[in-house]
């Protein structure tokens, strides 16, 4: 334990709540993203972050820096409460089936899988701090791949008001993006 | 390519709006080949186009029905967790470890447990509301009994200072906290709640009742034996 404390313990002389607070700041986002691709379903990705937390917290005296990243033992937690609620889905008929395919493969973990939900969250969390007429046009044009006649039609706007839209909601997502410091 | 002496303003507007459907190659050919053509001849649209260049390798990072539902939940309830957590954290010695569990199921349950303590068992100890200001109306009272896991505190308020939220606290004979109920105003006042936490009743100093107001809160009262 005092070696623990050494190797620089994320709790030792530092308050609590602070670290719990920066824990779920910097790890909570990625952790429902992985869960959530994982899983399918919003109420039990949310349950996962919210019980790997509280693991954390339980099992701090476990974390050695040493051995792994903050963020990879995390997503090893939160792993492990994934596999028993598969588990325990397994016995039943699936109960969501948000995304098919997608929901149903196997999230397999690894460091990458961690940069991933980490990236994907940053994404998610920008686009989220958009208006939703910016969100929608940059769904509409880049993920559904449609250009700006046909999302015009599916949004019932002008096209001006597509390409405008295109442009501020591109503009404003790189603001946020800067502030995340995901892009300089 | 030759340059246009003038750039037309309306023009160059309209270029400009254009990039982000540009950039996401959302143009029509002939929509295409006019901003090319315009951006051979403005250096801020080229500007503001690199400016775009990296955010559609961005936006991959999501699928499409992630982006289109967002993978962000409306609010994460984590929150609710982190106080009491870093309470008992906190309060926490080493040689207690076991304690541990029991606070976080202690944190956990207070989150809910607001109901009626079933009456007529141990009368338990009587504490009275002191305002914390003279001029705050308050006649409330609590009653704290032992209980294995810590303590039940059970509130019974008939006068409050307005607030559009409460919250009791336990204080510990070390300056320890710890939450043991929140609850909303109510119409007409009289109120009778109970909470739960985990410290032990011969622990506890007092009680510390706030109002909370948004971000802002005040203290209202204390409650001694």
């Amino acid at each position: 334990m005092g070696e623990h404390a050494a190797a620089g313990d994320p709790l030792a002389g530092t308050e609590t709540g602070a670290w719990l607070r920066a824990l779920h700041e910097s790890y909570a986002g990625p952790l429902f993203v992985f869960a959530y691709r994982a899983l399918g379903d919003r109420a039990t990705a949310e349950e996962v972050v919210q019980d790997t937390v509280v693991r954390a917290w339980q099992h701090a005296d476990r974390f050695d820096p040493s051995r792994a990243s903050l963020g990879t033992w995390l997503f090893a937690i939160a792993r492990n409460r994934i596999i028993d609620e598969r588990r325990r889905r397994g016995a039943r008929p699936r109960e969501v089936t948000l995304e098919g395919a997608e929901v149903t493969a196997a999230a397999p973990f690894d460091a990458e899988s961690l940069d991933r939900a980490v990236e994907a969250w940053q994404v998610a969390d920008a686009l989220s701090r958009l208006s939703a007429d910016h969100r929608a046009a940059i769904v509409e044009c880049h993920y559904r791949g449609r250009t700006v006649r046909e999302a015009a039609e599916r949004l019932g706007v002008p096209e001006g008001t597509v390409k405008s839209r295109l442009f501020y909601g591109l503009r404003a997502l790189r603001v946020v993006l800067e502030e995340q410091g995901v892009v300089e | 390519m030759s340059r246009p002496p003038e750039q037309p303003a309306a023009d160059h507007r309209g270029q400009r709006e254009s990039l982000g459907a540009y950039t996401l190659g959302a143009l029509a050919p002939a929509e295409r080949a006019a901003v090319d053509a315009h951006l051979g001849s403005c250096a801020e649209c080229r500007e503001e186009l690199a400016r775009f260049a990296g955010l559609p390798g961005l936006l991959n990072h999501l699928s499409a029905d992630e982006a289109a539902e967002g993978v962000v939940p409306p609010q994460l309830p984590l929150e609710a967790i982190l106080r009491p957590a870093a309470a008992a954290r906190r309060r926490t010695r080493r040689w207690l470890r076991a304690w541990q569990a029991v606070a976080v199921l202690a944190a956990l349950a207070l989150l809910v447990v607001v109901v009626p303590w079933p009456g007529g068992e141990s009368p338990g100890q009587v504490l009275t509301a002191e305002p914390a200001d003279p001029s705050l109306r308050i006649d409330a009272s609590a009653t704290v009994e032992p209980r294995e896991w810590g303590m039940a505190v059970t509130v019974q308020a008939d006068t409050l200072p307005t607030a559009a939220g409460y919250r009791l606290e336990a204080v510990a004979h070390d300056a320890h906290r710890t939450p043991v109920a929140t609850w909303s105003a109510t119409d007409p006042a009289p109120l009778r709640l109970t909470g739960s936490c985990y410290l032990a009743a011969d622990e506890l100093s007092h009680l510390e009742l706030h109002g909370v107001d948004g971000d802002e809160t005040d203290l209202l009262a204390t409650f001694r034996g």
